[in-house]
């Protein structure tokens, strides 16, 4: 740093002190921050499914659209579940439970792939076994945007508008989350 | 033994030293000159009083009151926010709007606590914008040192010849004013035509900023709604007290203490945060000053430097073109508070042999404009260029001369053109 720099700094310091601190701080009240203006690119989206959201709203796809993103929709069938029902009913209930899950799971992301190509979205729709909220923030690691619906994970009712799942989610997550 | 002038002059020139490189902070260079003096006893103890000019730190006092006190409820920042709406994106209008907005606040209030308000939100606008923020913030320093001119209360050099020439604030208005006004429009055609090419926006991104700008509340900024009206009334009350000061037989700085005490009896603000908030270090720079450049009065070093131009200046437009461009050009190095608080007592001098009236003037605009010159020239310069500097945005010393000389030497032109043939004729 030169003397000219070095001398402008001293020169402000010592005619504006802390004041310019304290504009600052009253700017920030109302300013959006500036990373605010930063509109990051998307290029993947993800979408997980599960027994409580298994269903996504019409207007997703065509908000989805604007990305002009491929999408990654996962159903996440509770592996929790399937341990339970295994240890207390047996293999055979666990084998019956997996068929029916995973014809369930079919049958949405059938549909959900559906909606997504009448919208012009390519994509791809599998599923997954796993513990719905570490899968779910694992996978959304890979993508540049999530949507969720807001009873991912449990039921919800009048005094919970999302459940604890999807709370989490959007804390934990980096990307940005839409909650349908 | 070393003749006391020669003392008072090395004391002289060692404060004006430190307070350039202001390795030191100034205020205390000036405490340690005045010291230095008062120790000597070159300005015996009980001149002091003489020398202290009371007029000038107690306007500057009473003025600080009234503007820490409006600050709390975010009046400035209502006022910033609103001028950003009109300028709708367009980045010609932030450049017009916000230097006349810098200019008319500036000429009303000190000029430091004008860009230090509007500063981060020209920097805001010129990241929306996407625009090098340069230009908006050369013509933010240029319009602050312009608009200052143009009042009493504007700038500190015009406190101060306000102060030691009983210059009435109406007085200021009718001679400084009108040379403020085409200054300021010759300044923004040559901001125009210095920067005008490279300050475009697409109308899409026009569109997104004023959306962005239409979300700014300004209601937001404002914390305190009773506080923001009272505030309000009070600098309107004060201005309006300025403008008939004379009349009632009131000094500025009675004007600014009554304004002061109004303002904290009314909205009940705490004395001790507002009085906190006083810039103590600016008052005491001031003073020290005093006592520096009264030692050279006291020795007769300012009289025999009066006699000398006297001696070699044959009229009072002479007189008037020296002391403007001197004043000038000197501003532009050293600050124009210490510069102003030397060349007073010198005009002060001259006045047994020439009308040393339009010389006030000449002094005013010499030093106010002058600080246009360099980047070191005046306090708002200082300041504009260290929030630039925090927000790593570079103005290089050559740069600013290139821009600040032309305009230095432009406004100084034609102000002194007025001058001349308002007091000596065509």
């Amino acid at each position: 740093m030169g003397y000219y720099h070095s001398l402008i700094r001293r020169k402000f310091t010592d005619v504006a002190g802390t004041r310019y601190d304290d504009v600052l701080k009253e700017y920030a009240d109302f300013f959006p921050a500036r990373e605010d203006f930063v509109i990051k690119p998307v290029d993947s989206v993800f979408i997980p499914l599960d027994y409580f959201s298994p269903a996504i709203p019409a207007n997703i796809p065509a908000i989805i659209a604007v990305y002009d993103a491929p999408v990654e929709i996962v159903y996440i069938i509770d592996e929790e579940a399937i341990r339970l029902i295994a240890d207390g009913l047996g293999n055979d209930a666990e084998e019956m439970f997996r068929k029916k899950e995973e014809a369930l799971a079919g049958g949405f992301l059938r549909r959900a792939r559906d909606l997504f190509t009448d919208a012009g979205v390519a994509g791809t729709a599998r599923m997954q076994a796993g513990v719905k909220g570490d899968t779910a923030i694992a996978l959304a690691g890979n993508h540049d945007l999530m949507a969720i619906g807001k009873k991912f994970g449990m039921v919800t009712g009048e005094q919970f508008p999302a459940s604890p799942a999807v709370f989490r989610i959007k804390q934990v997550t980096a990307c940005p989350v839409i909650i349908y | 033994m070393i003749p006391v002038e020669f003392i008072a002059i090395a004391v002289f020139l060692f404060t004006y030293a430190l307070i350039i490189d202001e390795r030191i902070h100034r205020t205390v260079a000036a405490l340690v000159g005045a010291s230095i003096i008062v120790a000597l006893q070159i300005v015996p103890w009980d001149k002091i009083p003489e020398y202290l000019d009371l007029g000038t730190i107690f306007l500057l006092m009473g003025m600080m009151i009234i503007v820490n006190t409006a600050r709390l409820s975010g009046l400035f920042e209502y006022i910033a926010i609103i001028t950003a709406k009109f300028a709708h994106g367009s980045p010609i209008k932030v450049l017009i709007l916000f230097s006349l907005l810098t200019a008319v606040v500036s000429a009303f209030l000190d000029n430091v606590t004008t860009v230090l308000l509007i500063t981060p939100m020209l920097i805001y606008l010129a990241e929306l914008m996407e625009l090098n923020p340069i230009p908006f913030l050369l013509s933010e320093i240029f319009a602050s040192n312009i608009g200052g001119t143009a009042t009493l209360i504007g700038d500190p050099p015009n406190i101060m010849i306000g102060s030691a020439a009983n210059l009435s604030f109406n007085e200021f208005i009718i001679n400084m004013g009108p040379i403020v006004v085409i200054d300021m429009l010759i300044v923004m055609l040559m901001l125009y035509a210095f920067y005008g090419r490279g300050l475009k926006v697409s109308p899409e991104r026009r569109e997104q900023i004023h959306d962005i700008l239409k979300n700014l509340d300004e209601k937001a900024a404002i914390k305190d709604p009773a506080l923001f009206r009272k505030s309000v009334i009070v600098i309107l009350l004060v201005i309006g007290l300025f403008f008939i000061h004379s009349s009632i037989g009131l000094e500025p700085a009675v004007v600014a203490i009554i304004g002061a005490s109004l303002i904290l009896l009314w909205t009940r603000q705490s004395p001790e945060a507002i009085l906190e908030k006083i810039e103590w270090p600016a008052l005491f720079f001031f003073g020290g000053l005093f006592i520096v450049v009264g030692a050279l009065v006291e020795t007769g070093v300012i009289a025999s430097l009066a006699t000398f131009v006297v001696s070699n200046v044959s009229s009072t437009g002479e007189a008037m073109l020296i002391i403007a461009w001197f004043a000038a050009f000197a501003s532009a190095i050293v600050d124009n508070i210490p510069l102003t608080a030397t060349l007073i007592p010198l005009i002060n001098g001259m006045s047994g042999s020439m009308d040393i009236y339009p010389l006030w003037w000449a002094l005013s605009l010499g030093a106010c404009l002058g600080g246009n010159g360099s980047a070191i020239g005046a306090s708002a310069n200082v300041v504009v260029l260290g929030i630039a500097d925090r927000n790593r945005i570079k103005i290089s010393f050559i740069e600013f001369l290139k821009v600040g000389m032309v305009i230095l030497m432009v406004t100084v032109a034609v102000g002194t053109m007025i001058l001349w043939v308002k007091f000596v004729g065509v």
